[in-house]
């Protein structure tokens, strides 16, 4: 029994020890290939820092070098090359941004919430003091063409895709100061995000409408002798008993119609280049082409020379696209104005397309002899049968 | 009324066609924005 006991005892260390063993050995040859490892490091007095091909890295490869100089450039926006399409990303800090910044958060939001308050006060006391324009005469129940239903789809079209432009326009500028306050983040948030997309979308509606209704109506807006008259007497809007004659469209409405077809092709260029942004260089190919015949703009405005980066572009748009739609929002509101309230019988043109003859005779004489001698004409070449 | 519906079926029709045509111009697909093609390494 003891002899037994003796047995299980060695057996009971005989593991232990080869394990032990095992760790002994491999701890004497594991050393051995570190140190064969070790032999393909390079040599003690070698280069620590491996350099990419080209020019010497900016700050050192470890930015242990003091650049001072390098990034006060990066600071006042030196651009650099990138080997990703997108262009902009070659500026690291673009500091026109900051003035971009405090330049719409303050004169453009001051100066053109300021000028659409003016326009409806204008308006207001326009209407206060002038009252609404009456038929002079009368109304004498005969009503005569004045627009076909293409004519009015296109004006509709262009004037509710300009609601909705303005609207969801002026949220961008204005919201945050004036809507958010009132209905706060969790609404403004998603109604804005809405009225982004509203505006996107919308635009391509109004450049539509904005087309079709060139194509209509560029023959009946062409500048005429009559415009002057028209223009000399008012309108005819300050006195009562004025009424100069007028074509089709007379001279304030030739004044309307080039105001939206030039502001409303400058404002689509300009919705678009913000719409694919960092494509297109307008403002400096404008600036420079302006140069050219002796008109500096940059200098006039207190600007940075041409040209500009492809970020740069995009905040002249944005400044740009801004103050030309809010100069479309005051013309088309005295639009607006002598079309329904200002003036009885005027918005009949665009409604039904059909309007009083009395007040067709007062307001565009020369248009409604044009049209009654086609009608005899018509009559005589075609006779009842 | 007729030009007024009229205009308001225009401007949606323009609207959901511009929305559904301007899409892909506008969003970059994943594995197109991600494509190694889409760097260029020298």
């Amino acid at each position: 029994m003891k002899n037994l006991k003796t047995r299980r005892a060695s057996g009971r260390y005989l593991l232990p020890g080869i394990a032990f063993a095992i760790f002994a050995l491999a701890g004497l040859y594991l050393p051995l290939q570190a140190h064969a490892q070790s032999t393909v490091r390079p040599p003690e007095n070698a280069a620590t820092t491996i350099a990419p091909p080209g020019p010497a890295l900016q700050g050192g490869v470890q930015g242990n070098q003091s650049d001072a100089e390098i990034w006060h450039d990066i600071r006042l926006g030196e651009v650099g090359a990138v080997s990703i399409p997108n262009r902009s990303a070659g500026q690291m800090i673009q500091s026109q941004g900051e003035d971009w910044r405090l330049y719409r958060e303050g004169p453009v939001h001051d100066y053109l919430g300021y000028a659409i308050l003016a326009t409806l006060v204008l308006l207001a006391l326009f209407f206060a003091i002038r009252g609404r324009i009456k038929v002079e005469h009368g109304l004498s129940g005969v009503k005569i063409k004045r627009f076909s239903t293409l004519e009015r789809m296109a004006h509709w079209l262009m004037a509710l895709s300009f609601i909705v432009l303005g609207i969801s326009g002026l949220n961008v500028t204005f919201g945050r100061s004036l809507i958010l306050p009132l209905i706060g983040k969790d609404l403004f948030g998603p109604m804005s995000g809405f009225l982004k997309l509203a505006h996107n979308y919308t635009a391509f509606a109004f450049m539509l409408g904005l087309a079709i209704a060139f194509v209509l109506w560029i023959v009946h807006n062409i500048p005429d002798r009559t415009d002057l008259n028209w223009l000399a007497k008012g309108g005819g809007l300050l006195s009562k008993s004025s009424h100069p004659p007028a074509n089709k469209f007379n001279a304030g409405q030739k004044i309307i119609f080039w105001g939206v077809m030039l502001l409303g092709l400058s404002v689509s260029v300009s919705g678009w280049t913000l719409l694919f942004p960092f494509e297109h260089s307008f403002f400096t190919d404008t600036f420079v082409l302006l140069g050219n015949i002796g008109i500096d703009v940059p200098h006039l405005l207190g600007l940075a020379e041409p040209p500009y980066s492809a970020i740069q572009e995009q905040q002249f748009n944005s400044a740009w696209h801004g103050i030309v739609a809010v100069v479309m929002i005051c013309l088309i509101l005295a639009h607006i104005y002598i079309g329904t309230i200002g003036m009885q019988g005027a918005f009949d043109a665009m409604g039904s397309g059909e309007v009083d003859l009395n007040w067709a005779r007062e307001h565009h004489s020369l248009w409604v002899d044009e049209v009654m001698t086609k009608e005899t004409d018509g009559a005589v070449a075609a006779p009842a049968e | 009324m007729k030009a007024f519906l009229l205009s308001i079926a225009v401007m949606l029709l323009v609207v959901v066609g511009a929305h559904y045509g301007l899409k892909p111009l506008w969003e970059t697909s994943s594995d197109k924005a991600y494509s190694t093609e889409n760097v260029r390494l020298n």
